[in-house]
């Protein structure tokens, strides 16, 4: 708990924290459900205390910068994406390009992740397919959390029947097959034209995923407003006259942002965890588009034999990108949440 | 305890209801019964179809048709195997359900120990090894996992061991000679190995963080205060009280595992659900789609009202 | 109604503390428990939090020490240290003398021995103290099973009896049912009953009734008279209520910033305070038969300190109104003086209080 001391005739006792019965407790409270799967998690008491932002920013800043694991995932995150949006820059081949006389060939220095089948450099495949497997990662986040908060705004401010009706809904997708319903969608879509449009498998990827995974945004969103509509600032801010659009701007809303942000986060994670299994199975991606899922998919007849690095690679992208991703999304979760310490 | 279980029983009766509507809009408007008839060279064939298919008929009208023949037990036959769909699935069932149950023999029990200790040893090094290993887990894709696991456990662990046959097999249930119990392990392991790893990772973190939140209650301070023995305050008071939200996430997980080994069936051939759905798919078998989601759902609705009525046995304060 | 404790047919509570070995300390003759310079520090991030520093006090039979002080005083860390109870990164020193035995020190198992048995703790919250999931009546059997070996019937009887003492109707039904059918009064009666369980010579009471509306409070209050009155245990109640204080305790502690600001009997501290926390508390006690209308409630300026930068000198000055500052208040830290008897005061100038009552302080101050 951060008190602010102000009284001038502090000068003797400098910092300015004080010490609570807190500190009594036998462990520390370090819940770290996974927020995209817990639909209740609200990490409300990351923003409960009414701060000065600039304050709060830079206790967040320090908190987070501590978190060394969370700092390194980032950077790497930040990397990746630039080599996604560098390709051109990063590989010498050109991901189509085959060369039959130089098939199955394990790494090397000349081709970093060795041939495909068709003779074709894999790490260029392997970034080239990265800039798709992101690019969906971060929209659907994007549209999702924008739907999410939308929608979870609405229904928790407004509450009553609009918020039961918009939870059913929310509901709804925690009973059907998510997997089984993407699959379908995806194999009906893929050949029809929506809005007289026909999508690429990839956007169509971004559209299905999104609409599948606003929800949980949603329902966190949702959860975090009942909470701070209750607390005393909000009742002290309508007492003193603000209007409702005020209190949602500037009391509400600044508190969300941190748990939004965290859930967002690992939104990404999980469109690229599913995107990869549609594209693995066939449902997602399809040439001329490729991604990460699709290459391992194309590579599955290795495992067993001497070429499996054909699956290593691309698995393992998805494995780092999503490792790092989570735990990104654990130190900002951390760093919001002054009750968890490391 | 048992109205209680009643009520929740009665609301769970019209989810399925809802369900069962949405999923046959959804699967009507995306699935084509006469797509495979389309390359046919007999130009009626295809409205001949859809006459005798009812789709040309209001959805209201086809709903109350299905519904009523789903309700009776007759759920069409599959355009592929020519048999009934009902018995499609209830094989598949079978099968899936044997994976679910070993699956979860294991999962339960280490993941509670797992989280046990890692909450009881904060901060050591296993608790940090075990946290990045659930961290891996949770983010390793599970086709990648199987697919590693078949690389290295099946014909490497095989030339390693320099046997004849590999320990682990990697394609189906059985093989055809041998129908033994020893066999069936044999051929589980994998599938159930990939299983669990997704379901251990995710769990002992639950575990872990449901025990941490516990042991900072008060009445573990009151129980130390009182001269309970340690393990006993860890066993009895702190267990008992983070097994309530784990249990019920944990019904909740079992419950979507029905619909959700697709990718693990797939890969390893497993003649259960996961395949048989996308088989469908693949083949355009589309009689078998809709009855397939709607068993999935009502497993997912049933096991969230046992996850309800577990909380309600566990937990002595929302009983009545 | 109360039933009485002790007396035939109750079996003698044997407690082996053999195995502990003797204090090298200056118990006073006839003290229970003794705490002497006790001193308790907890590592954080932001430097060292010393949330005991330096305090001593005794314990008589049979009598209440009430410990005063406001929240962060060190009044519950006290005590938890005590009991060993506190986390594994605190830093204890001093010693905490139980009938001639010392505590600090002591392995967990030699702890558990003493923990529920010779010494017991009665914490603020029941509802969050006692554990959801089992009956209160298995809570309480449990406080007696760890310690002796009882049949399944003769433990049930001490229960029932228990929870008849502290003036819980039907308590064999009672006794079956779980801590949220309880009532806030009830509860908080349960957790002395699983207190008493096995006649321990030191109860502390952490804020026993600051959870409960008034009434209730008092009727708790009542129950630890009670027990008094039929045993012979030392009760330590720790309250930031002087109110409370005033109505029970004997001899009272007055903590301030994790140290002791005075100590004395209740009469010595109500009616002739010597040091100007203590006078600054019973100041700021509002009254309706003093004081004259629109006179302003005294409250005491400024914040208590941080306790990783703890004021230099003496903790108080900052905010005392009769500090002499920068000699001695600020640079030399007041020990406990003696004025009279048993009455300690820490402060240079307790003489100069000697007379000074609340009102003429705030007189003073307001000006």
């Amino acid at each position: 708990m951060v008190f602010r001391q102000d009284d001038p005739t502090k000068e003797a006792s400098g910092g300015g924290i004080v010490a609570s019965e807190a500190l009594v407790e036998i462990a520390e409270d370090d819940a770290l459900e996974d927020a995209a799967l817990d639909a209740s998690d609200t990490g409300v008491a990351a923003f409960v205390e009414e701060g000065k932002p600039l304050s709060q920013w830079r206790l967040f800043r320090r908190r987070f910068f501590r978190h060394k694991l969370a700092v390194l995932s980032a950077i790497i995150l930040i990397l990746l994406a630039l080599m996604a949006v560098f390709a051109p820059v990063v590989t010498t081949y050109e991901p189509t390009q085959q060369d039959l006389s130089n098939i199955r060939q394990p790494p090397s220095g000349e081709h970093w992740f060795g041939t495909d089948n068709l003779g074709r450099d894999l790490y260029s495949r392997v970034v080239y397919a990265g800039r798709i497997s992101l690019k969906i990662g971060f929209f659907v986040a994007i549209i999702s959390t924008f739907l999410g908060t939308l929608i979870g705004s609405v229904a928790g401010y407004l509450g009553k029947w609009v918020e039961q009706l918009l939870m059913r809904m929310t509901d709804l997708f925690l009973i059907i097959p998510g997997l089984a319903v993407l699959i379908v969608a995806n194999n009906h879509f893929r050949d029809q034209e929506i809005f007289g449009v026909r999508l690429a498998t990839d956007s169509l990827a971004i559209v299905i995923l999104s609409f599948l995974l606003w929800q949980t945004i949603a329902r966190v969103v949702r959860g975090l407003i009942l909470s701070l509509k209750e607390k005393e600032f909000v009742e002290a801010a309508r007492a003193s006259g603000a209007s409702t659009g005020r209190i949602i701007l500037r009391h509400i809303l600044p508190n969300c942002i941190g748990p939004i942000a965290v859930n967002a986060t690992l939104v990404v994670g999980l469109a690229i965890l599913t995107e990869s299994t549609l594209s693995f199975l066939g449902f997602g991606v399809q040439p001329p588009e490729m991604s990460w899922g699709y290459l391992v998919n194309d590579a599955r007849g290795t495992a067993g034999t001497d070429y499996a690095y054909m699956i290593y690679f691309p698995g393992l992208a998805i494995l780092l990108t999503v490792l790092c991703i989570n735990f990104l999304g654990d130190g900002l979760r951390d760093a919001l949440d002054p009750q968890s310490k490391h | 305890m048992l109205p209680y279980i009643i009520r929740r029983l009665l609301i769970s009766i019209p989810v399925v209801i809802v369900a069962s509507i949405v999923l046959f809009w959804f699967v009507s408007i995306s699935t084509d019964p006469t797509a495979r008839l389309a390359q046919s060279r007999d130009p009626g064939l295809v409205e001949r179809e859809r006459e005798r298919l009812g789709l040309d008929d209001p959805l209201t009208v086809q709903y109350g048709n299905w519904a009523t023949d789903f309700v009776r037990g007759d759920w069409g036959e599959s355009f592929i195997s020519r048999r009934g769909v009902s018995t499609e699935i209830w094989n598949a069932l079978k099968n899936t359900m044997k994976l679910i149950f070993w699956a979860i023999g294991i999962c339960v029990i280490v993941s509670v120990l797992i989280g046990v200790f890692s909450a009881v040893r904060q901060y050591s090094a296993l608790d940090y090894t075990f946290t990045t290993a659930s961290f891996i887990g949770l983010s390793i894709p599970t086709f990648f996992f199987a697919l590693l696991s078949i690389h290295f456990l099946t014909t490497e662990l095989r030339d390693l061991l320099n046997w004849e046959d590999p320990l682990f097999y990697s394609v189906g249930i059985n093989s055809a000679d041998d129908k033994s119990f020893l066999d069936f392990l044999r051929h589980a392991a994998l599938p159930v190995l990939t299983l669990s790893v997704q379901l251990i990772a995710g769990w002992s973190r639950y575990q872990r963080a449901a025990m941490l939140d516990v042991l900072g209650a008060d009445y573990i301070r009151t129980a130390r205060a009182k001269g309970v023995p340690r393990r006993k305050v860890i066993f009895k008071h702190a267990l008992r009280n983070a097994l309530i939200p784990l249990t019920t996430v944990m019904a909740v997980d079992i419950g979507a595992l029905f619909g959700g080994l697709i990718v693990t069936e797939f890969i390893f051939a497993w003649p259960g659900m996961g395949r048989l759905f996308v088989n469908a798919i693949v083949q355009g078998d589309t009689a078998i789609v809709l009855p397939w989601m709607v068993v999935v759902a009502t497993f997912i609705i049933g096991f969230n009202l046992l996850a309800d009525v577990m909380y309600g046995v566990l937990d002595p304060r929302i009983r009545y | 109604m109360a039933a009485s404790l002790g007396g035939d047919g109750m079996r003698e509570i044997e407690v082996d503390l053999e195995t502990v070995p003797l204090a090298d300390s200056d118990q006073p003759k006839g003290a229970v428990l003794s705490v002497r310079n006790l001193s308790v520090e907890f590592p954080t991030d932001d430097g060292v939090v010393k949330a005991v520093d330096d305090v001593s006090y005794d314990v008589y039979p049979n009598e209440v020490l009430g410990i005063v002080g406001e929240s962060g005083s060190g009044k519950t860390v006290s005590s938890l240290a005590v009991l060993g109870l506190l986390p594994k990164t605190a830093r204890i020193s001093g010693n905490i003398v139980l009938q001639g035995r010392e505590l600090i020190g002591l392995s967990e198992r030699e702890l558990r021995v003493v923990r529920g048995s010779k010494i017991a703790m009665v914490f603020q919250d029941a509802l969050a103290a006692l554990n959801p999931v089992f009956t209160v009546g298995d809570q309480v059997a449990e406080a007696i099973e760890v310690h002796r070996d009882l049949s399944k019937k003769e433990v049930q009887a001490e229960v029932h009896e228990l929870l008849a003492l502290v003036g819980i109707p039907n308590p064999q039904r009672r006794a079956e049912q779980y801590p949220h059918e309880f009532s806030g009064g009830m509860r908080q009666r349960a957790m002395i009953a699983m207190s008493l369980a096995n006649r321990p010579e030191v109860l502390i009471a952490d804020e026993p009734t600051t959870a409960l509306d008034v009434t209730i409070q008092a009727q708790v209050l009542e129950v630890f008279e009670r027990i008094q009155d039929q045993t012979n245990s030392a009760i330590i109640l720790i309250t930031h209520d002087l109110g409370v204080v005033a109505g029970m305790a004997d001899r009272v502690l007055v903590m301030y910033a994790g140290r002791h600001a005075e100590v004395g009997t209740v009469d010595e501290i109500f009616y002739e305070p010597r040091h100007p926390y203590t006078l600054s508390l019973l100041a700021s006690l509002p009254r309706l038969d003093r004081g004259s209308r629109g006179e302003r409630l005294y409250r005491i300026k400024g914040q208590p300190p941080s306790l990783i930068y703890v004021p230099p000198g003496c903790a108080f000055h900052p905010r005392c109104p009769l500090a002499r500052l920068p000699e001695p208040c600020a640079a030399d830290r007041p020990e406990l003086y003696l004025v009279a008897g048993d009455h300690r005061a820490a402060c240079h100038f307790h003489e100069d209080l000697a007379g000074l009552t609340a009102d003429e302080l705030k007189a003073r101050v307001s000006k």
